[in-house]
């Protein structure tokens, strides 16, 4: 696991916590709109370092936030004023990362404790190490580019066929493979033809589907963030890519709104898994719930929605 | 009494658990509900989208509610179906088995309430089989033939496509008589609704009383 907690002070929408976060190697984000899970998202993608180019945009950790927001690092301020300060929990070491208007920086509270000596084979690739994916259609195009850049490792690796395969379970159609024409494309095989159809073209849930996943397999993170995890995902899909997920050695930090990514986790139980439950008070304090899988297999063996009640007891 | 989806302003609650789905088990607690005086006693239901029948399964949740969620006042609900032989003896069983210790067992018509401890927590489980043989159409049934006077066929109901075909008479037949469960159930008077309904009514009644 790479990053075990989070506190937040006066970062986007939240003014602190009542306690820090504690993540797991799966970790769910739940909870009503505007009740935090993008913002704690989004200051976990700062991570290795705010300075850190950001893998699929190739801006700054903390100009991809910027970008993000359309607007400038005061948009990350709590009431866009003052500064933000995160501090993570990684392996035995704290790390702050400090946010003011004219500069950001991480430190470490123990001494000798750097990003460089906790992840030491990944010294050179500090901007793969944490891969953030928003919920924003300009990522999908952004991932297109960075794709087009790993077009060798990926055939090489032959993960343009299992990705094609991989869809191939995932809608009726069938695909023989990915191909890097402009854009990328799928080789649909029809019973006396083959065609080559845009990957964009399949959808927006396809697209972002793949090309996450083709990034995923080839840079081997060791945090992926994937705000509305199921936007634009059939129920199918989710449990597929749940299963996937399941089988990789990287942490996951996820939010959504979906039953389904719920009904499918209790299914397919990842280890180390949790269920976080944000709300956010009015006046901004971040507070949560943790459910165990166990807890919310038994809450939905009692056709309880567990996103309702926790909200509906104030939790 | 009431049945609400959400807890603002309510102090006294009992949340429903289901061992079968929602529909129609949760438009007949809520209009029935509304039969019993005052609004200061809530029924708190919380329904998933998706169906399941878990059947005593639905139990296991039962020691978090106490810990974790502070409440030890539980309505469960579950198709005759669910149940072998003797629902009483499965019910106790099934939380002993999972370690919840059973104080006391009070009969309440056909259903019944089961007072425990699950850790150092009370807990008060008012359980209702429905039904009470099969599941909650055979009541369902009752009151369509009462209101519309059609007979509906429940010969069948044990095997799993007759009870779809149960279900499709229902809905056919009050779809052709242009009404709705909730419009039966609120156009009944209370007497004939505690013979339709028997154990379902037993415990809103007794939850009434209830200080």
């Amino acid at each position: 696991m790479f990053v075990r907690s989070l506190d937040i002070t006066e970062f986007r929408g939240i003014k602190n916590c009542i306690k820090p976060l504690i993540f797991s190697n799966f970790t769910i984000l739940i909870g009503k709109n505007n009740a935090g899970k993008s913002s704690v998202l989004e200051a976990l993608s700062l991570l290795p370092d705010p300075g850190v180019e950001d893998y699929i945009t190739r801006e700054s950790k903390i100009r991809n936030l910027e970008s993000l927001h359309q607007g400038s690092v005061k948009d990350l301020f709590y009431l866009y004023a003052g500064s933000s300060n995160l501090e993570y929990g990684i392996d035995s070491s704290t790390a702050i990362i400090e946010i003011t208007d004219r500069k950001q920086h991480i430190s470490w509270k123990s001494p000798n404790a750097s990003i460089n000596r906790i992840v030491a084979s990944n010294r050179d690739k500090k901007s793969e190490l944490v891969l953030f994916f928003p919920f924003n259609t300009s990522i999908i195009r952004d991932i297109e580019h960075r794709m087009k850049t790993l077009k060798e490792l990926i055939m090489k690796k032959g993960y343009h066929i299992e990705l094609a395969n991989f869809l191939n379970k995932c809608v009726n159609d069938v695909y023989s493979e990915l191909v890097f024409l402009e854009p990328i494309s799928l080789r649909k095989i029809y019973p006396d033809n083959k065609v080559y159809l845009k990957l964009k073209d399949l959808g927006t849930g396809a697209e972002r589907l793949i090309k996450i996943m083709a990034l995923l397999e080839v840079l081997d993170p060791r945090l992926i963030i994937i705000d509305d995890f199921e936007a634009g995902f059939h129920p199918t899909m989710v449990k597929l890519f749940l299963k996937w997920l399941k089988k990789k050695k990287f942490q996951t930090i996820i939010s959504t709104h979906s039953i389904d990514v719920l009904y499918h986790l209790a299914d397919i139980k990842p280890s180390d898994t949790t269920i976080i439950q944000l709300n956010k008070s009015n006046e901004d304090i971040l507070s949560y719930e943790v459910l165990t899988l166990e807890e919310l297999e038994d809450i939905l063996d009692a056709n309880t929605d567990p996103r309702l009640l926790l909200e509906a007891l104030g939790l | 009494m009431r049945l609400v989806d959400t807890l603002r302003g309510i102090e006294s609650y009992y949340l429903v658990i289901s061992g079968n789905g929602t529909f129609p088990e949760k438009v007949i607690l809520k209009t029935l509900s509304k039969k019993y005086n005052g609004h200061e006693k809530a029924i708190f239901y919380i329904s998933t989208p998706i169906k399941k029948q878990t059947g005593l399964d639905a139990l296991n949740a039962i020691p978090l509610y106490p810990k974790k969620f502070l409440i030890n006042s539980i309505i469960f609900i579950v198709d005759g179906e669910h149940i072998q032989e003797d629902s009483k003896n499965e019910i106790i069983e099934h939380l002993k088995s999972k370690g919840i210790e059973i104080k006391e067992v009070l009969p309440l018509q056909g259903a019944f309430i089961i007072k425990c401890k699950s850790g150092p927590y009370d807990v008060i489980v008012y359980c209702i089989i429905l039904g009470p043989e099969v599941f909650i159409e055979e009541e369902v049934a009752r009151l369509v033939e009462f209101h519309l006077h059609v007979e509906i066929d429940l010969s069948q109901k044990t095997e799993s496509v007759g009870r779809k075909s149960i279900k499709s008479q229902i809905k056919d037949v009050l779809r052709e008589g242009g009404k709705t469960i909730e419009e039966l159930v609120l156009n009944t008077g209370k007497n004939k609704l505690e013979q339709i309904f028997p154990d379902i009514c037993a415990v809103l009644k007794k939850i009434e009383e209830e200080q």
